[in-house]
């Protein structure tokens, strides 16, 4: 998997999450920071000016002379900060009670091998989708947490390898994801929950595999319905 | 802003977008990886801040995620085993919050200057001090790593882009990669 396939994907997802920043707002409550006294009222992470020649610059974090993993996606961590207010993102909001959603119809935990713990997410829609008698095809969305770049593409790739299926651009992650939104890791799943909700609620489509990568080397999915 | 912060301003948002009654929750229910030292009952200490004493008087857990998204699941279990019909659930993480921890000798020697008495008991302890004691370690990066491998969430992923690379020349490139590198993404 080679570098240059992972800043594509990076580039994507910081397109696509700029391309759905009205619907973002509709997941964001306004804050305000005392410190600076600013309110913050939207997410300032975005960049949807990136270039793959800007990011082939970076210097890389976790191994030397290897960039697989680079300093974009980990200050996107740290600028969750600026004001994603993410708690609200798990909760269905309005209207309420109306136009329920089913929260999900099974949620398995599956362990992956230890230093390969980004897998973890194929094990676990492997079973949620074994639970359910459904395959990925049913799914019209799906959203996967992008811990990084090369973790999503080998999600991906897994997941073709081992047959369980194939997922397409267009029902994966279709208003961005962590690599260009941020990855706060106790409420990443809050996020993926409510953006998957809202989207099913603006397509009225019936539901997917929702999952994240969890708990050292844990993945969890669950499968989101409108009802 | 720190997490009881983030926590509160999210709670408010949903409250005032469902107009809830925050009186009909049975539970709130706060994840969070990270938890603040000032608040680890993040869900009680953000409710608190509302200023609403008679809202505050119901059961409020915060749950220490090792990772996302278990918030939901407690609540969802709870409203099908019958026990609430109304759960306020979430996750929660201010990356910035998250502390950094100094090696132990050198936490000793703070101690020192702070406790020690006299000019010359402080100048002792600065004298003690070596460059190493001021080298930090995040938190967030001894709790992101595999207790088994040892490898913190980002080496997991080298190992994971070096796997596939083997992978890839099997099989071919994956058709996410693909249709990036045909400019459609």
């Amino acid at each position: 998997m080679d570098a240059r396939a992972q800043d594509r994907l990076r580039i994507a997802v910081a397109w696509r999450a700029a391309g759905a920043e009205a619907k973002r707002a509709e997941e964001i409550a306004p804050g305000y920071d005392t410190a600076h006294g600013v309110a913050v009222l939207r997410d300032n992470g975005v960049r949807p000016h990136q270039t793959l020649e800007a990011l082939a610059k970076l210097r890389p974090v976790f191994e030397k002379g290897n960039r697989h993993c680079h300093r974009r996606e980990f200050f996107a961590d740290y600028r969750w900060r600026s004001g994603l207010v993410d708690w609200n993102r798990g909760c269905r909001e309005q209207p309420w009670p109306r136009n329920r959603l089913a929260p999900f119809e099974a949620s398995p935990t599956r362990a992956a091998i230890p230093g390969e713990w980004g897998l973890g997410p194929v094990y676990a829609i492997e079973r949620l989708l074994e639970r359910l008698h459904v395959t990925i095809e049913d799914a019209e969305l799906v959203e996967i947490n992008e811990a990084f770049a090369a973790q999503v593409l080998a999600v991906l790739r897994k997941l073709k390898d081992e047959g369980i299926g194939e997922i397409s651009d267009e029902r994966l992650n279709v208003n961005g994801g962590a690599i260009a939104l941020g990855h706060p890791v106790g409420a990443s799943g809050a996020r993926l929950v409510l953006t998957a909700l809202k989207e099913l609620q603006r397509r009225n489509a019936r539901g997917g595999p929702r999952q994240s990568v969890r708990g050292g080397g844990q993945g969890a999915a669950l499968w989101l319905e409108r009802l | 802003m720190g997490a009881a912060d983030l926590a509160r301003a999210a709670m408010l948002g949903v409250l005032v977008r469902t107009a809830l009654d925050p009186a009909r929750l049975d539970e709130v229910i706060v994840g969070c990886v990270a938890q603040p030292a000032d608040a680890l009952n993040l869900a009680r200490v953000a409710r608190a801040s509302f200023g609403n004493s008679e809202a505050c008087t119901g059961p409020y857990r915060a749950t220490q995620l090792r990772f996302r998204n278990r918030s939901n699941h407690p609540g969802v279990a709870s409203i099908q085993s019958g026990q609430g019909e109304l759960y306020l659930v979430g996750g929660v993480e201010s990356m910035s919050s998250t502390p950094m921890l100094f090696p132990k000798p050198a936490t000793k020697k703070f101690a020192s200057l702070a406790s020690g008495r006299g000019l010359l008991s402080k100048a002792r302890a600065v004298a003690a001090l070596r460059p190493q004691d001021f080298v930090p370690t995040p938190a967030l990066r001894l709790g992101l790593s595999d207790p088994v491998s040892g490898l913190n969430m980002g080496e997991t992923a080298e190992v994971l882009a070096r796997e596939f690379e083997i992978g890839r020349a099997r099989t071919g490139p994956p058709s996410h990669c693909g249709r990036m590198a045909s400019g459609r993404g």
